[in-house]
């Protein structure tokens, strides 16, 4: 079943009304059972699996709570170990797929790949290990109703694409018994709408072009790539952050509210803030569980002020943040390219420390503090170039395909293939479109909004103009979303 | 209750936007001045040419109907249609045959005509402009998924994307984008191309439906007495794997008793790489080429 489907608004319809005529226990179950049905559609052969995620889980979680202060480490890594083995074996070992490196004398990491990862296990994973580290550290109780774990960790707008929610956040509120909530529900259809078009009418249309350039990198000049890059980087942005519409408007018909994961990444002014903004589920989860506890440890380890004449604070943010991004891309994936992709990062954000305190300087000296708004304009372009060249090495299988996308960039211009083409135009006004809401949003705090706006008439009209939108140019067969592989 | 109501109204609302743009859609699509979709157009209302060109871009970039025409004295139409497969070829030939019976009809094909693809049934939203009059589009429409009448109910779906095709001959002029009368689009770039096949991954299954589909175009043709012809046209593509496609096809055509062509590897074309616009198409030159040699055959 797509997100984007008329079964999908069907079921949600269908799962919401069951789900509001139960009183709060049953609701648990109900949820369990409905997002069953829903995985069914999707990958029928993996619920076992994901059941036993689950009973592994909630027993794990009471086991690391009974265990004695001293014996609550051990037993809180093993079961997270446990979980990580389960991730890596489905998502790296793979016996049945292609085998050996690519023909085409890449490196890849391909062969590691497996035959079909299952549907949003990397999420599950990620949600259960942070379910189980908050018990170990005090700062939730395991839960007792085998429901109350089971809800947390398949509710169906979640399961397959995150955000990665923290227990302490979604266990109280599917406990709770709440009322249908008029004005939360319509919150909820909004954001669905806007999730549909961003998907439909933005990433689907985007991805026609990108896909057709970056699929025959061989047959394209520089600046088509080029375009193609800059296509995908919006199509990925409306793709994922159009999921999260539908799934945290679906949890709002619900009642629940999810975590927000996107807060407008691509007006980010620095790389830091970007992953502030960027898939924030993921990335407070790495700081979280990864991040800091490394960073934590490596300062206990070593003990002097500076190492070969680096403050040993840098030295300690810089290998965090490496291997913090490398198991990022790792997580997003099996090759070298998702790997290098989060080293990218990695390498970012090191050097934006390193050179902080130089670049601070210099725009001083250059007299920019006198001009904040271009200088937040420029901050804002540099990023958005710094976080399309790393898309690069996500948006094409192999890191030979990616050299090959940035060399041809920088060594072959030419003119732009298929600028006549509809595909092209509706890829631009796509881009557009997004754009001026996107920026609305963001300069004018909702200000300037038709989706907010006081007057009935305009709002309601707003809501009809996306549906007329979606049906004159959204891609209506749209395949499913990006991180869906994930 | 409040919810509903508001739901109500914006329902209505787009009730009534829905119908109004379609209807203007409905208006553009059927009376555009010129531009190549008018094609379709007239291979669905208007066409009476006793031989008829069916496939894909192949199809609408290697056939010269004025060739066809020179040679037996007979109209010819090219009615390829790019992206199209065998499914919205049945489709075509089922509301062709509601008007008239052509004479001859050439089906090319391609290595992968039969392949499970996601993409297969893109090409029949093409003809749901014309579902609202045509009772042989609803059932294959409704082998397209069982949600796809319901998108249907709206006036401004079967014009999907065409928004910006509709508006374009008000913007710019023919020489933009200009007329093909018979159907063919020439390509005229010639490709710098390897002289040698390049060698493709392997192919995936054969889809059901599809194969269902050329089965009915099969019959149909031969029910209402059509001379057909299945054509395999030359291409630079080779694929690792036997092309399991051109053996099923090749195998129901000689149990219909239907002449099947596979010309995809005719040597006066393949050692000619600058008759070629890209790895799947004849560029003009070496479509001329190749409609000389099938009517050669056909003569």
């Amino acid at each position: 079943m797509r997100l984007t489907s008329i079964e999908y608004v069907l079921f949600v319809a269908i799962a919401a009304a069951g789900y509001h005529l139960l009183s709060a226990r049953p609701r648990r179950v109900f949820v369990v059972l409905a997002s069953l049905v829903f995985y069914g559609t999707l990958a029928v052969r993996y619920i076992p699996l994901l059941l036993g995620i689950v009973v592994l889980t909630f027993f794990a979680a009471i086991w690391i709570q009974g265990a004695g202060d001293r014996k609550r480490g051990q037993t809180s890594a093993f079961f997270v170990a446990l979980l990580l083995v389960i991730l890596g074996s489905l998502k790296y070992i793979d016996f049945a797929g292609p085998a050996g490196p690519s023909t085409s004398g890449s490196i890849s990491l391909r062969y590691l790949i497996p035959a079909s990862l299952p549907l949003g296990f990397s999420f599950l994973i990620f949600t259960a290990v942070s379910y189980l580290i908050d018990v170990k550290r005090g700062r939730l109780s395991a839960e007792k109703n085998f429901f109350s774990v089971a809800a947390y960790l398949l509710f169906f707008p979640k399961l397959v694409q995150g955000p990665i929610e923290r227990a302490g956040h979604f266990i109280a509120q599917i406990k709770a018994p709440a009322k249908f909530d008029d004005n939360l529900a319509a919150q909820g259809l909004k954001r669905i709408l806007w999730g549909f078009f961003k998907k439909m009418v933005v990433a689907d249309r985007l991805a026609i072009y990108s896909d057709a350039i970056l699929g025959h990198i061989d047959q394209h000049n520089g600046i088509s790539l080029l375009i193609a890059v800059v296509f995908f980087s919006f199509r990925i942005y409306a793709d994922f952050s159009g999921y999260t519409d539908i799934a945290l408007g679906t949890a709002e018909i619900f009642g629940i509210r999810l975590s927000e994961n996107f807060r407008r990444p691509y007006f980010s002014g620095s790389i830091t803030e970007f992953w502030n903004r960027w898939h924030i589920s993921l990335s407070t989860w790495l700081r979280d569980y990864v991040f800091l506890p490394l960073a934590y440890s490596t300062s206990r380890i070593l003990g002097k002020p500076r190492y070969l004449f680096v403050q040993t604070e840098l030295w300690i943010y810089a290998l965090a943040t490496m291997v913090t991004f490398a198991l990022c891309g790792l997580w997003h994936g099996n090759g070298w390219n998702f790997l290098i992709w989060g080293l990218i990062y990695g390498v970012y954000l090191t050097s934006g420390r390193v050179t902080q305190k130089m670049r601070k300087a210099w725009v001083r000296k250059a007299g920019l503090v006198r001009y904040p708004r271009f200088l937040k304009g420029f901050r804002i372009i540099f990023t958005l170039i710094l976080v399309m060249f790393a898309w690069v090495f996500f948006a094409v299988p192999r890191v030979a395909d990616a050299l090959t996308v940035i060399r041809k960039i920088a060594t072959e211009p030419g003119s732009p293939y298929g600028v006549t083409d509809p595909e092209f135009i509706y890829g631009l006004i796509a881009i557009g479109l997004f754009f001026v809401f996107e920026a609305l949003a963001e300069f004018y705090n909702g200000r300037v909004s038709f989706f907010q706006n006081r007057r009935p008439a305009v709002r309601y009209l707003s809501y009809a103009a996306l549906v007329i939108g979606i049906l004159m140019v959204g891609v209506l067969d749209s395949g499913h979303f990006i991180y869906f592989q994930f | 209750m409040r919810l509903l109501l508001k739901l109500l109204c914006v329902g209505l609302i787009i009730f009534l936007l829905d119908l109004t743009i379609g209807y203007g859609l409905r208006r553009l699509y059927f009376h555009r001045p010129f531009g190549n979709r008018k094609s379709l157009i007239y291979v669905i209302e208007n066409m009476k040419d006793p031989i008829v060109i069916m496939g894909s871009s192949r199809a609408q970039h290697h056939y010269v109907p004025s060739l066809f025409r020179l040679t037996f004295g007979k109209s010819c139409f090219n009615a390829g249609l790019d992206g199209a497969f065998i499914e919205y070829h049945e489709a075509l030939l089922e509301l062709v045959l509601k008007r008239y019976v052509p004479e001859l009809l050439i089906l090319d094909i391609s290595a992968s005509e039969f392949d499970e693809s996601d993409s297969r049934l893109q090409a029949i939203s093409k003809l749901l402009p014309f579902y609202a009059q045509s009772d042989e589009l609803h059932s294959l429409v409704q082998r397209t998924g069982p949600m796809e009448r319901i998108k249907l109910m709206s006036r401004i779906y079967p014009f999907n994307s065409e928004i910006i095709q509709l508006l374009l001959p008000y913007f710019v002029g023919p020489d933009i984008l200009p007329d093909y009368p018979d159907g063919y689009i020439p390509l005229f770039k010639a490709g710098s191309l390897p002289p040698t096949p390049v060698e493709e991954p392997g192919q995936v299954e054969l889809d059901a439906f599809a194969t269902s589909s050329f089965r009915g175009f099969i019959s149909r043709a031969k029910e209402n007495g059509v001379s057909l012809f299945v054509v395999v046209s030359p291409s630079l593509r080779r694929y690792q794997r036997a092309t399991r496609s051109i053996d099923y096809a090749r195998s129901l055509c000689e149990a219909a008793a239907v002449p099947f062509w596979d010309m995809s590897e005719t040597v006066s074309i393949l050692q000619h790489p600058e008759y070629f616009y890209d790895r799947t198409h004849l560029n003009d030159r070496g479509a001329r080429e190749f409609t000389r040699l099938v009517i050669d055959r056909l003569k």
